[in-house]
């Protein structure tokens, strides 16, 4: 029989059917969030579906929205850097550092070498903090447990590094403009250096835990595949970028602080999946925590803190300034008219172009898959809606 | 010395449609007619010695009486170089063409600022509302002269 009389078979078949008769397929809406576990914040996924598999995907944001770049221009200065902690929470040392180094670049103030290297150690440490939530993260929806309770064990330790120096442990307000806010604590070098050594270890044993795992393999290799063309055009950055197959880091290529100073390595993907996303960032900390001991090594005497007045004015100017946060480029725009206010602030969170790729390398998979390339691009909702 | 090389290749390319412009800090910067707009990203894109092809940031900045501004952030994955790309506009009537097709990634910038700043972007597919809530009916925000509505409540001089 070919197929032709196969369908005409068929058809006769449905006509005497009555249930088959009346059955017919349309796409259909699901909201995934804005209260969903995996959306990790507050984000609305609208997702046309045709049975199990995505057609399309909208996502709806915004419900973070705090205006903070209009709140940053209605105060001075020293107020602001406390708005930078609550623009990216998870690494908020670094969101610190990027509006830090934005003034200071049109106010051209001299850092003093101790402050830098404090800057870089404090910096990676938050690197390593957010990398390893991401890694807990990444696992539990996927569905493992272990690694969030190993992830959030290890950042407690840098937690109490934190503590210790700043006394704050999520909303740090500690890299301030012209320096740091406090200097360290005498013993910390050793605790540090301790903490690197205590990480390698670890480290070793999380490579063991999910890399190889066929459950965790099945759900991340080959899984939504952003090639690097792809990637450069949506502007997505950081380790999502490196895992697309570009080699790219705003810290080798176009440097701040002391980072030129430090030998690292970044690492570069070669399938451009959620598997080499998530390996990239493990990767990345093991380089963290060689940047931390170099850091360390040659940290200079000297008064790393930095009294900055109210009524400091900042000179006419303007500056896009850029880091490499623990998600990608991280930029900070300030127009300066010479006044104690900026007169506007523009803030660039990587997470909001990651989350636009999303929609373009998620159609025509399942939505489990969609979990997994929500959780591997790291992202972090305040940051998109500001 | 790279930055001058980038501007002034510009320049030359498209005469007096690219100007040349100081900033404080010392960066590339050009201002750059409206009209030709969507030709320019494309050659920066294209072109050898240039390959502009990742769109950092876009922003948009209203400087009441002088009219307001579209400011472009580029970078070169390759080359590695920077350049700030500034498009004057009519405050009165606000108006440029979009570049998502050239750099997708300006999509949701150019959503951002055709909603807080009533900018209008021609050629765009999707402008809706994103950031503001849905039935919001209090103008544009971020603009400078913005007044307020009942929920806005101003900082106390410093």
């Amino acid at each position: 029989m070919d197929e032709k009389e196969l369908n005409i078979e068929d058809q006769e078949r449905d006509e005497q059917n009555p249930v088959a008769r009346d059955l017919h397929t349309e796409e259909f809406l699901v909201n995934m969030g804005p209260q969903h576990p995996s959306t990790h914040g507050v984000c609305r996924l609208l997702l046309t579906m045709d049975g199990e598999v995505i057609v399309k995907v909208e996502p709806y944001i915004g419900y973070l929205h705090r205006a903070l770049e209009k709140i940053c221009e209605n105060r001075i200065y020293k107020q602001i850097t406390p708005f930078m902690d609550r623009f990216e929470y998870v690494s908020s040392m670094l969101a610190d550092w990027v509006y830090a180094l934005c003034v200071e670049r049109i106010g051209e103030i001299e850092i003093s070498p101790r402050a830098e290297h404090l800057r870089v150690i404090f910096g990676e440490l938050q690197r390593i903090a957010s990398h390893l939530i991401y890694w807990g993260v990444l696992g539990m929806d996927l569905g493992a447990f272990t690694p969030f309770l190993y992830g959030l064990r290890e950042r407690e330790m840098i937690m109490d590094l934190f503590e210790e120096t700043c006394g704050q442990r999520l909303t740090y307000n500690y890299i301030r403009v012209g320096g740091v806010s406090h200097d360290i604590k005498p013993g910390f070098e050793q605790k540090c250096k301790k903490f690197t050594k205590y990480m390698r270890e670890v480290l070793e044993d999380y490579e063991t835990l999910l890399n190889e795992n066929p459950i965790f393999l099945s759900r991340t290799k080959d899984i939504g595949i952003a090639p690097p063309h792809l990637s450069i055009a949506y502007g997505v950055s950081g380790p999502s970028l490196r895992a697309s197959g570009v080699k790219y880091d705003v810290r080798k290529d176009d440097p701040y602080g002391y980072y030129d100073k430090f030998e690292f390595d970044i690492p570069c993907g070669e399938n451009y999946d959620t598997w080499d996303r998530y390996y990239a960032r493990v990767f990345e900390m093991w380089e963290s925590t060689k940047i931390i001991d170099q850091a360390l090594e040659g940290l200079p005497e000297g008064d790393p803190t930095f009294k900055m007045k109210p009524s400091f004015k900042l000179p006419e100017g303007e500056a896009y300034v850029r880091i490499e946060s623990a998600r990608g480029e991280m930029g900070c725009y300030i127009v300066s008219k010479g006044e104690k206010k900026p007169y506007r602030l523009k803030l660039r969170g990587s997470s909001f172009n990651n989350l636009m790729i999303i929609p373009e390398i998620s159609t025509g998979l399942k939505i489990a898959d969609l979990v997994a390339i929500f959780a591997s691009y790291d992202i972090i909702m305040p940051e998109v809606d500001r | 010395m790279q930055n001058e090389r980038l501007v002034s290749q510009l320049t030359e390319k498209f005469g007096d449609k690219v100007e040349k412009i100081e900033l404080h800090p010392p960066q590339a910067a050009v201002v750059v007619d409206k009209s030709i707009l969507v030709e320019f990203f494309k050659y920066m894109k294209e072109d050898e010695n240039l390959k502009m092809d990742f769109l950092s940031s876009l922003s948009a900045v209203d400087f009441v009486e002088d009219g307001m501004e579209m400011v472009y952030h580029l970078c070169s994955i390759q080359l590695r170089h920077k350049i700030t790309v500034k498009v004057k506009l009519d405050r009165e009537k606000p108006e440029v063409h979009t570049i998502r097709d050239i750099h997708p990634g300006a999509d949701w910038y150019e959503r951002e600022a055709w909603e807080l700043f009533g900018i209008d972007i021609s050629g765009h597919p999707n402008l809706k509302t994103f950031l503001l809530p849905e039935d919001w009916e209090d103008g544009w925000p971020m603009r400078r002269d913005w007044e307020g509505n009942d929920d806005f409540v101003k900082m106390p001089e410093f």
